[in-house]
């Protein structure tokens, strides 16, 4: 999940104000940028890079009732950087800001917070694993054993995770390429948490359970000029296989594209720019915004030719940043869930 | 060219399964298998129950009571390897370590997070391993001054999983950790 903070870095009022209107023309300068064969550093780089710009710790999680009923569930905790590097108290360029959301087939609920940097009031720390904004956290003795809680006006959860399989690493061993003109991130995942706790919906508590995936991601670099919105996919198979593809749409009506697949043991494929295709269907009328909802996604080289239903259509994130965000199902030659993110749909 | 970070991701795998074997006693490797050689030249092999693990500084702690055979074998060779099986991930860790005998003052915060059921292991009369008459015929109480602490500095790391495709890597101190492919 990937660049989509990108797009919101340069096309959004809040990073606006975070910025400087005049920083988002410049907005790597001064900053470290990703480079090609990067060597991860574990579990240090679970925690945060200050000489880059942006960065996030991007949980996703399709859920289940005991009653069968599906259920989606985001955390996600972001760093922005108004100047590279890293200061103690209120003089840490450091910002922070969260999103969590629940989706229902029938409700979507998101909240978000802000804080800033140096207080003590959000960060991330990777050994032991924090990652925290005020009351919300995502902690455990490391990255593979984590409690997660959030709450917001009408929801909330307290959810454990576990994960059950290695971290894995996108595109060219974590450095991923967003662009012809060379854009990039760091981006690694861990997709393999099992998860399980108890949702707080106005309706009452619902215990769940379930698949949860969770990125990581950073750089400085923005999208290209070129580029006005993001679909990202990451689908969890009844294979046991994984997915992960994003397609960047370009004002000239072409893509960007790459995927990893990911197998079961975690070994995985890098596909590069047009292996990995997203043909939206049926649009739907959300929050104003006409959003693509339903799409096909192909990749010959695995086979595979699906449909990716929402589902819930209204998964719109009304925040500071606005987006849709929200569990899909998937039908065709495989099938499975995961959750779709898109952005740009302004 | 290998991905050096797999072997990253991979080692990093290891530890979260032993720092989840000290969280929770339901995790498989929270009962390594410690094995030593003895003062006569023999390996000697037993169930021990995994305390600290800490990445920084690459050591786990075992706590023992100090008169046991164990801690006689670790003065006359001070090295243990220490061996998990996690059925589920089908992941074999194995540790070759250089251990420490800690006791006295520098163990007093390790005896005081003990529970007090437990402290019991730490004091049996007859001395562990020593004939007894009858199989109950002993006492177990709790001797703070014969509590230590295993301290077992990771020399090297040896990963073998089992899954469908068969991998191991082995990981060593003194190249910081870097690790390299081994054939499984």
């Amino acid at each position: 999940m990937n660049v989509r903070i990108l797009v919101f870095l340069l096309c959004t009022p809040i990073i606006a104000w975070a910025q400087g209107f005049a920083g988002l023309g410049t907005v790597t300068e001064g900053f470290a940028k990703p480079g090609p064969a990067p060597v991860f550093d574990f579990p240090a780089d679970h925690g945060p890079h200050p000489d880059y710009r942006i960065e996030w710790w991007y949980l996703t999680a399709n859920l289940e009732g005991s009653d069968g009923t599906a259920y989606g569930l985001q955390w996600t905790l972001f760093r922005t950087a108004l100047a590279p590097g890293e200061a103690t108290g209120w003089n840490s360029p450091q910002i922070w800001f969260a999103h969590a959301a629940v989706t229902t087939p029938e409700e979507h609920y998101a909240t978000e917070r802000f804080a800033r940097g140096g207080v003590g009031t959000a960060g991330v720390e990777a050994d032991p694993f924090r990652a925290w904004i005020d009351e919300w956290s995502l902690k455990g003795p490391d990255f593979g054993t984590l409690d997660l809680t959030a709450q917001g006006a009408d929801f909330g959860y307290d959810m454990t995770l576990q994960a059950t399989g290695p971290l894995v690493f996108h595109g060219k061993q974590g450095f991923s390429v967003k662009s012809s003109e060379g854009q990039a991130s760091y981006y690694y995942s861990q997709p393999f948490y099992r998860i399980e706790g108890t949702l707080e919906l106005p309706t009452g508590q619902i215990t769940v359970r379930g698949d949860a995936w969770l990125d990581r991601e950073w750089s400085s670099q923005p999208l290209s000029e070129n580029q006005s919105g993001w679909d990202w996919f990451s689908l969890s198979l009844e294979e046991g296989d994984k997915l992960m593809g994003f397609q960047l749409r370009q004002r000239d009506g072409t893509h960007f594209s790459a995927a990893t697949w990911i197998d079961a043991q975690g070994g995985t494929t890098a596909y590069e720019n047009g292996a990995f295709t997203a043909e939206p269907l049926a649009k739907t009328k959300v929050a104003t915004r006409d959003v693509p909802a339903s799409w096909k996604l192909r990749l010959a080289e695995r086979g595979l030719d699906v449909r990716v239903d929402a589902l819930n259509h209204a998964a719109w994130m009304p925040l500071s940043i606005p987006y849709w965000e929200g569990p899909v199902i998937v039908s065709g030659t495989h099938t499975g869930v995961g959750y779709l993110e898109m952005t740009g749909y302004e | 060219m290998s991905n050096p970070n797999l072997l990253a991701a991979f080692l990093e795998t290891a530890w979260q399964h032993l720092g989840r074997g000290v969280m929770d006693s339901r995790s498989p490797a929270r009962y390594p298998t410690f094995a030593t050689v003895s003062a006569k030249g023999m390996p000697e092999a037993r169930t021990v129950a995994l305390r600290r693990a800490t990445r920084t500084g690459a050591f786990v702690d075992v706590h023992t009571d100090i008169l046991t055979p164990k801690v006689e074998a670790l003065k006359a060779t001070p090295h243990a390897a220490l061996h998990i099986w996690l059925p589920e991930a089908k992941l074999q860790i194995r540790m070759t370590t250089s251990v420490e005998i800690v006791t006295g003052d520098a163990v007093a915060d390790d005896w005081a997070r003990i529970p007090n059921a437990s402290r019991v292991s730490y004091g049996t009369h007859p001395l562990p391993g020593l004939p007894i008459v009858d199989m109950y015929d002993y006492e177990k109480p709790p001797l703070r001054e014969r509590f230590a602490v295993l301290r077992c500095w990771i020399d090297q790391i040896d990963l073998v999983e089992l899954a469908d495709r068969h991998r191991r890597a082995e990981f060593h101190r003194s190249d910081e950790w870097k690790g390299s492919w081994r054939a499984p």
